[in-house]
């Protein structure tokens, strides 16, 4: 039995604030487990008198009521609380989150709908003794029960498994057997079916795959009362495939419901009629949604049905006008559909079905339309699929595409094609089919496993004629995918940037490091993402200039932007950078030479820290400024160097810069000459 | 409404009573084991504490020497409250023995069981458990806590599966502190365990304990001091008859406790054959306008003549055993009741024509059935539905305290018009009860509101215009379905209210609850007219017989138990059940009793001579509603596992009947065994399973036509039993 232990009660103890000794606890802890469970044994009495089975916080509260203690109240729930689980450090936790919750959201949320009154419906369990199969009553016979027939058929035989509801009408029968002699036999399946049944048939498959198309959609009537009751919605006019999809006494008449899918497929197939196969296969997926129904035992005839209508060579009449392609693209969703249902370990659906239509797609005889069903079946298996079995036949594939779409077909290659011209035309609709078809899917699958950067000819180089489409493909996707992200991406890495502090010691720490980091970030992600709708860079430029020139920014913020505008590259040294950098300069000269304004600073707390700090940061600025600016500087002022210009152009910065940039322009001749020995000179 | 400032007085009245009420049933407890000086002293010690508490010194002192107490023992009584009260209570548990002779002891006794012949073994194997369960108190009591705990983990697995529960209630005492103001253990140590023994068993016994009188003298105590060995002469039982009557928390029915005769036959209606002539036609034909049944009437004109023929020929067929005076009907006056007035005769009529409409149920032709569900009701859930006797109402109560009261039939609830207005109404007119009613207050539904707590049953008056509820506040209310107001409450039980239930004659009412107790009560007196006490856990199912002379109740004790509302005793107590009882049904010749309980078992009982009959394995869960149909040829139950049984009743009457006339089949006690039960004819017997989507079956129904209503509140969170299994 389940006890409160000792610890509980000490941790318990603990959260008001009491430190318990160890005897205390383990005495409290017998004592509340025996509480807890006299009281659970009681609430037990008013569960089940309130016809539940199971406990619910009011029987809790009516047994302390019973017991002369009150209740805990605000803890009623009507539904049962959900425990969570965590477990870690080899302990296993179960606790009720309890969420922290805004009063003041809470008192200014729309009241909340009154909950509907209980209503009263009425329907008939039994006509005469026999359950009607309507909505209100159960499925005659469970899903459950259909998958345990076809996966163990001896089930039946075997006594007290055999626990499901007979129909009536063979129950009777067989129990007077029973007494005679007390043999257990399975029984056979009835396979005739009903009158009702027949006619219920009848109207669903002439409804389906007749001519009168009104019907398909319309209402249609039936006649007889049983007919009424046991099928429900043909009672209520409701669409066959409707029916098909809902109804749940239709376990009966699935084989042949199946067989006639897989016959019509078999005759449509070959005569092209491509209006029909797309009944057909909704029908079946009508059966497949319908939750009473289990159609494992019948997934042989359904499935060659469904890949008939993916991978056949010719659907309708005329391959270039029709659209037979969605028809593939439905059969494929609807096979997905059905491996995703099915597929067990034992009868390993998924991968027959998958090694079915690679083998389709590497084949050569196989036709370009026959081809794209393979590739849309494989593409509706979901990304592993994707990745194992299309990718790596992209270059073939793509060669192939080229032929068609570039040559105008190889003609000879195609023994089914039968006019050179026609034949042509025709696959070059389908080339164009398959190669949207193939960006479409695989590039979600090749966003997510290759890595970064998208180099194009390491694409090509790959993946052949798709590749320029491909990466084409995948850099849109990741584009979209980062773009939609970056509203919240921009802002923490400008706040690593430009942050007044970012340590605790900001004299010791290297804070500066992480500000340049934080700069080449943003710097990347403005080269990825910058287009001209959503103007990243000139909008971040913008965000960092008004920093730097704000008086109120201190020089850590500034150090973050000069770094970040560094960053960004030439074009933004120049235009944003250098005609800043006289007022900089001052600045820096107040702080370098006379230890700081003091009072132009309103944070700092103290005189002597603050301008050591400051001290410090404008001796980083300086090493910033003349690092970034030495290279500008170098390509956009022309020889000779002059230090009175550079003084009086940039004030105190100007010996520094000059400096840097003579320096600069030394190496780089220094440069020349050393690899062109034999060159100029 | 009314009662809004009802709850604050309801709760404290409650309080009060039963902190009262609990303290004398305790008392009462107490004397039954012990002699008459015990008793004495306690009684005294009572009354001594009650003055010293109110501080009436002089009385005291008085008191004290009229008792002639020595005065150091009443104060050392007085000063140590707790001590005293374990004195009382337990002295029969205080022992010096070594906590190491209870396990070899009971070793010793297994061992002796396992050994004995198989005749006796069955029979003295119902002893393992109340004496298992003695020494554990005994081993708790005397704090043996770890020996206890061995005790409980060694001997407790080993007992039968249907004394499991009750382990597990007994595993949770581990301490001396808990036992004290602990219900079970006041009820298990206030009454003996009961075990029959055949003659030649009990001598085995004997000399068992003679034999080896050193070496168990725990178990001898525990014998004589808790266990009342109930031996009769005769052959030994074998292991199908002892378990068939065992799973009782007390043990079988003593045979005394079943001797008595039941008066379970019908009494001759009186008014049945006045009513069956010519004034019929004329009556009904008046009524039909109003009535539901107005379709009956409309039979034609060119059947009127052949009608009463007709009639006379059917009646006889439902009536014969009315007409004939059955020997078992118990005197026409033996309880009395109030004059039928002519609404009631003329509601007979109804029913007698309605009848007469009825389609013979059979395996051959199977009732339909019409299901009412709740949706909805994830706020309040629905907590009891009952259908009124002619299917024209449904009450149903809710969790959240509310009862609603839906019409089944196309005539509205209407409620009566104020006094001022029925004055002016001209009392001679034909449809002087039409016009009483106001017209604007038409409604498919109506609310009645004022209990405090969820509402666990409810009752139709027979003539509708009454209804009964109970509720967790432990109050019942009665209401009228005329002013739709609450006209009694009537104050009684302390504990919640389980059931209640109107007599098929109106008038009296039998309520029980938690508090163990069955109430029998008329409409008209706000005292409970009867009070049984017997049962030892909650009474959590009452029922009136046919002929409203008895009540049965099933309660968590696994007893039924017969009780007869004249003399107010107990006369029939039914043991056999393995777990609680929730559903009871008299068939309709009021020989027979149906049970259902928590395991969905169905047991069918014979009154007459106090045997269990059948046994089916009807549901996998509890089972709550049981109703027999009009023509008593089908049985159909319902319960928590979402699924509607019909039983082919007939057929098992048929064969009862046969064993009943056979030679030998004698008056009750006379036989000291129970006849072979019949099981696992499940099979054979079950007409009809019909699973409901979720919808626990909460009130089953056959109108007057056989038409079977079910109801229930449809559950999301149910899991339906082939749910279960599909996952094992």
């Amino acid at each position: 039995m389940a006890e409160f232990s000792a610890e509980s009660i000490k941790v318990i103890a603990e959260s008001i604030g009491i430190v318990l000794p160890d005897h205390a606890a383990k005495e409290l802890s017998d004592d509340v487990t025996f509480r807890v469970r006299h009281i659970i044994q009681d609430a037990s009495k008013f569960m089940v008198h309130s016809k539940r089975d199971k406990m619910l916080t009011w029987d809790i509260d009516h047994t302390l009521k019973s017991k002369n203690v009150e209740p805990i109240y605000g803890f009623r729930a009507a539904e049962s609380i959900p425990f969570r689980f965590a477990s870690g450090g080899g302990r296993e936790l179960f606790f009720n989150e309890e969420k922290e919750i805004e009063l003041g959201d809470l008192v200014n949320a729309p009241v909340p709908k009154v909950p509907s009154d209980a209503q009263l419906k009425v329907h008939w369990l039994a006509i005469d003794g026999i359950q009607p199969s309507i909505p209100e009553n159960p499925p005659p016979i469970g899903k459950d029960l259909q998958k345990r027939d076809s996966s163990d058929p001896a089930a039946k035989i075997i006594p007290g498994t055999a626990a499901h509801p007979q129909p009536p009408q063979t129950g009777k029968l067989r129990k007077e057997l029973k007494t005679e002699e007390m043999v257990k036999i399975k029984d056979l399946a009835t396979h005739e079916l009903s009158v009702e049944q027949q006619l219920y048939y009848k109207e669903i498959t002439e409804a389906c795959v007749g001519a009168d198309e009104a019907r398909r959609t319309a209402s249609f009537s039936t006649s007889t009362f049983r007919t009424k009751i046991l099928f429900f919605n043909l009672f209520f006019g409701l669409e066959a495939l409707q029916s098909l999809s809902s109804d749940p006494g239709l376990h009966q008449m699935l084989p042949r419901l199946c067989t006639f899918i897989a016959e019509g497929v078999r005759v449509n197939v070959v005569q092209k009629n491509l209006a029909l196969l797309i009944y057909l296969m909704r029908m079946c997926k009508a059966l497949l949604d319908n939750s009473s129904l289990s159609l494992e035992r019948y997934l042989h005839e359904l499935i060659p049905a469904v890949t008939s209508c993916m991978v056949s060579k010719q659907l309708c009449n005329r391959p270039d006008v029709d659209n037979h392609w969605a028809l593939r693209d439905f059969a494929a969703k609807l096979l997905a559909q059905m491996c995703r249902a099915f597929h067990t370990s034992a009868n390993q659906l998924q991968t027959r079905v998958t090694r079915m239509l690679t083998k389709a797609l590497t084949s050569d005889s196989t036709h370009l339309t026959g081809k794209y069903g393979a590739i849309t079946g494989i593409a509706e298996l979901g990304m592993d699929c994707i990745k194992n079995f299309l990718i790596p036949l992209l270059k073939q594939l793509g060669e192939k595409l080229r032929s068609h779409l570039e040559t105008g077909g190889p003609g000879s290659m195609h023994p089914y094609a039968s006019g050179q011209g026609a034949s042509s035309n025709a696959d070059r609709v389908a080339a164009v089919h398959i190669q949207t078809l193939l960006v479409k899917s695989c590039v979600s699958a090749l966003k997510i496993c290759r890595n970064l950067p998208d180099v194009l000819d390491q694409y090509r180089a790959e993946f052949g004629f798709l590749g320029p489409a491909l990466h084409n493909g995948v850099s849109k996707a990741r584009a979209q995918t980062a773009a939609g992200k970056l509203h919240e991406l921009i802002p923490a890495v400008t706040s690593c940037m430009v942050s007044k502090q970012l340590c605790n010691r900001p004299d010791v720490d290297n804070h500066w490091a992480l500000r340049d980091f934080a700069a080449k970030l943003l710097a990347q992600m403005c080269r990825a993402f910058h287009t001209s709708a959503n103007q990243l860079q000139t909008r971040v430029t913008r965000m960092l200039t008004k920093a730097l020139t704000s008086d109120s920014t201190h020089l850590t913020g500034k150090y973050g932007a000069i770094t970040g505008i560094a960053e960004l590259g030439m074009d933004c040294i120049k235009n944003f950078l250098i005609p800043l950098l006289k007022q900089l300069g001052e600045k820096l000269r107040s702080h370098l030479e006379t230890g700081g304004p003091g009072s132009m600073h309103p944070y700092a707390s103290g005189q002597g820290a603050s301008s050591n700090a400051d001290r410090v940061a404008a001796v980083h600025i300086q090493t910033l400024l003349v690092k970034s600016c030495v290279s500008a500087l170098k390509i956009c002022r022309n020889l000779p160097d002059v230090l009175d210009q550079y003084r009086a152009e940039f004030g105190f910065l100007g010996p520094a810069l000059h400096n840097g940039v003579s320096k600069a322009r030394a190496q780089t001749a220094a440069g020349k000459v050393q690899r062109a020995p034999g060159g100029g000179f | 409404m009314e009662n809004s400032d009802m709850p604050v007085m309801i709760s404290v009245s409650t309080a009060s009573v039963g902190g009262e009420n609990m303290k004398s049933y305790s008392s009462e407890s107490q004397r039954k084991p012990h002699g008459g000086p015990v008793l004495d002293k306690d009684t005294a010690v009572t009354i001594l504490k009650y003055l010293k508490k109110k501080n009436l010194d002089s009385t005291l002192e008085a008191f004290r020497h009229e008792a002639g107490l020595i005065e150091p023992i009443g104060d050392v009584d007085l000063e140590d409250n707790d001590a005293s009260d374990d004195v009382g209570v337990w002295s029969a548990y205080k022992t010096e023995t070594d906590p190491l002779d209870y396990e070899a002891t009971y070793n010793e006794f297994k061992r002796f069981l396992g050994n004995a012949l198989d005749l006796y073994k069955h029979e003295l194997h119902a002893m393992l458990y109340p004496v298992f369960l003695h020494m554990y108190i005994e081993l708790v009591y005397n704090g043996h806590e770890a020996k206890s705990e061995s005790f409980m983990k060694r001997f407790g697995p080993i007992q039968e599966y249907y004394y499991q529960q009750d382990i597990t209630k007994l595993a949770m005492i581990t301490r001396r502190e808990h036992m004290k103001h602990n219900d079970f253990l006041d009820t298990l140590k206030s009454n003996q365990f009961t075990v029959r023994l055949s003659r030649d068993a009990y001598s085995v016994l004997r000399r068992f304990m003679d034999e080896k009188r050193a070496k168990v003298s725990v178990l001898l105590n525990v014998v004589q001091e808790h266990l009342y060995l109930d031996v009769y002469e005769g052959i030994p039982r074998n292991k199908e008859q002892v378990e068939t009557t065992a799973g009782a928390m007390n043990g079988e029915a003593m045979q005394q406790a079943n001797k008595g005769k039941v008066y379970y036959g019908l009494p001759k209606e009186p008014d049945v054959h006045v009513n069956l002539d010519e004034p019929v036609d004329s009556m009904l034909a008046s009524e039909g306008g109003t009535s539901s049944a107005a379709a009956a009437v409309t039979t034609g004109a060119e059947d009127e003549a052949s009608k009463p023929k007709k009639k006379k020929s059917k009646k006889d067929s439902i009536f014969s055993k009315k007409t004939k005076n059955d020997p078992n009907a118990p005197p026409v006056n033996r309880l009395p009741l109030p004059e039928p007035r002519d609404v009631d005769k003329k509601e007979k009529l109804r029913a007698v024509r309605e009848s007469m409409k009825r389609i013979t149920l059979g395996p051959d032709s199977m009732p339909s059935i019409c299901f009412y569900t709740f949706t909805n009701t994830n706020v309040a859930k629905v907590t009891c539905v009952k259908i009124c006797e002619d299917t024209s109402l449904l009450a149903v109560g809710f969790s959240d305290s509310k009862l609603k009261i839906f019409t089944l039939v196309p005539t509205k609830l209407k409620a009566m018009k104020k006094a001022e207005e029925l004055t002016t109404i001209d009392k001679c007119a034909d449809d002087v009860y039409a016009r009483m009613m106001d017209e604007s207050t038409a409604e498919q539904q109506k609310q009645l509101v004022g209990h405090c707590g969820p509402i666990y049953c409810c009752s139709f008056s027979p003539d509708r215009t009454m209804l009964l509820s109970c509720a967790e506040d432990g109050h019942i209310r009665l209401w009228s379905l005329l002013t739709w107001t609450c006209l009694v409450i009537y104050r009684g039980h302390i504990f919640p209210v389980w059931e209640v239930k109107f007599a098929p004659h109106g008038f009296y009412f039998a309520s029980c609850g938690h508090d163990k107790t069955v109430r029998l009560w008329s409409t008209d007196q706000n005292q409970p007219q009867r009070l049984y006490a017997g049962h030892l856990s909650d009474v959590d199912c009452v029922e009136f017989h046919p002929n409203s002379n008895y009540v049965a109740s099933g309660s968590s004790d696994r007893t039924v138990r017969l009780w007869d509302c004249v003399s107010g005793s107990c006369v029939r107590v039914l043991t056999g059940h393995k777990t609680s009882i929730h559903a009871l049904a008299f068939s309709n010749d009021g020989r027979y009793l149906a049970s259902g309980s928590r395991d969905g078992d169905l047991m069918l009982w014979d009154l007459a001579r106090a045997y269990l009959l059948a046994r089916l394995d009807a549901h996998s869960s509890t089972v709550y509603s049981l109703c027999f149909s009009r023509d008593g040829n089908l049985l159909a139950s319902g319960g928590l596992d979402c699924t509607l049984k019909l039983w082919d009743y007939a057929k098992l009457a048929k064969e009862f009947a046969a064993e009943s006339s056979a030679p030998g089949a004698a008056t009750p006690g006379t036989t000291p065994h129970n006849p072979d039960v019949r099981m696992g004819e499940e099979e054979l017997l079950l007409l009809g399973s019909y699973p409901t989507k979720k919808t626990p079956i909460i009130e089953l129904h056959f109108t007057r036509r056989n038409l079977l209503v079910g109801a229930g509140a449809f559950d999301g969170a149910v899991v339906v039993a082939s749910d279960i299994s599909a996952k094992k």
